[in-house]
């Protein structure tokens, strides 16, 4: 059954066609979720809160956007609300991302990604998103404008940003570990 | 007055994630401006390297049926609120009807209101019960 039935379904109030939809784009706002957050923890609360949201609003949703992105907007609205609500947030680390998802990365690919990690983890939340939506789920500057609620300049910049820095980090001539 | 280097590096990061075209114009100078090449074979490799972030954590089945009874349980109490907010709105009409008519001298007919209603309630009562436990889903015996 393709998503625009589901999506049919679930509007009428459907409860296995709306289960089926949110399986369908569990690990997409997972993902995203973890690569916001850095944190599995945090990720895990969020999609857990994003996936109740989307159930209690079904109705409300406007087939005029993806259902994956209604999902990230409901996500990132909550990360944000978490953010006002507890600034330790941004800071929590507790666990091993590389060795929850793949225990089995070389330990090159390892050391690459605890860098972009790193690197990520120096960005401010306004700066990482434009970047996570578009290097990572290939949005438009458009669409992530409507997602954070911003000027689609405001998204450009965001990201070319984050780009220069991370070529910059990557080439060796850092400044992360200044304030982002 | 032509585009500076500085432009065209914006835009190669522009070109990179498929938000502008490749133009001739861009070709042009990349042909002439080894520099503005460099920047963008750099930006390609850079962007290779960061997909080793683009991990897909696995679908949790469990978690998902949580997140629907947890929403039940919400919608329950909504309702349960909103039961109590009708039931105080129409017990706060009634009490006034009742007032003005035993203020305005019908209080017999109140009186035999009463009465009445003593003799049908217990008639009706089992009709009430059936209908909330089919409405709460579960079996009334």
């Amino acid at each position: 059954m393709n998503e625009e039935i589901l999506i049919k379904l679930s509007k009428r109030g459907d409860k296995k066609a709306l289960e089926k939809l949110l399986q369908m784009n569990y690990s997409i706002v997972k993902g995203y979720l973890i690569k916001m957050t850095l944190n599995e923890e945090v990720a895990d609360d969020i999609t857990q809160e994003t996936m109740l949201k989307a159930i209690l609003n079904i109705k409300k949703y406007k087939p005029k956007a993806k259902f994956s992105t209604w999902l990230i907007t409901i996500a990132t609205n909550t990360y944000k609300d978490q953010l006002r609500k507890d600034k330790r947030l941004v800071y929590k680390e507790d666990k091993d991302l590389v060795d929850d998802i793949d225990v089995e990365k070389s330990i090159l690919i390892k050391s690459e990604f605890e860098e972009i990690k790193e690197i990520l983890k120096e960005f401010s939340y306004e700066k990482r998103m434009p970047f996570i939506l578009k290097h990572y789920y290939d949005y438009s500057y458009k669409e992530i404008a409507e997602i954070m609620n911003c000027p689609v300049g405001t998204v450009r910049s965001r990201l070319h940003y984050c780009i220069k820095k991370i070529k910059k980090h990557m080439e060796g001539g850092s400044d992360i570990g200044k304030k982002l | 007055m032509g585009k500076s280097c500085e432009n065209y590096k914006d835009i190669l990061i522009d070109i990179i994630y498929e938000e502008k075209d490749f133009n001739k114009d861009i070709k042009d100078h990349l042909k002439h401006c080894d520099n503005c090449m460099k920047y963008y074979k750099e930006l390609k490799d850079t962007k290779n390297r960061l997909n080793n972030l683009n991990t897909e954590p696995p679908i949790e089945y469990r978690k998902i049926s949580k997140a629907f009874i947890k929403a039940d349980e919400i919608k329950k109490k909504k309702s349960n609120i909103k039961s109590l907010f009708v039931f105080m709105l129409l017990s706060t009409i009634f009490l006034t009807m009742v007032v003005t008519l035993a203020v305005n001298g019908f209080s017999k007919e109140i009186i035999y209101f009463q009465i009445s209603t003593y003799v049908i309630f217990p008639f009706i009562l089992p009709f009430m019960i059936k209908k909330r436990a089919k409405k709460e889903g579960y079996d009334a015996k």
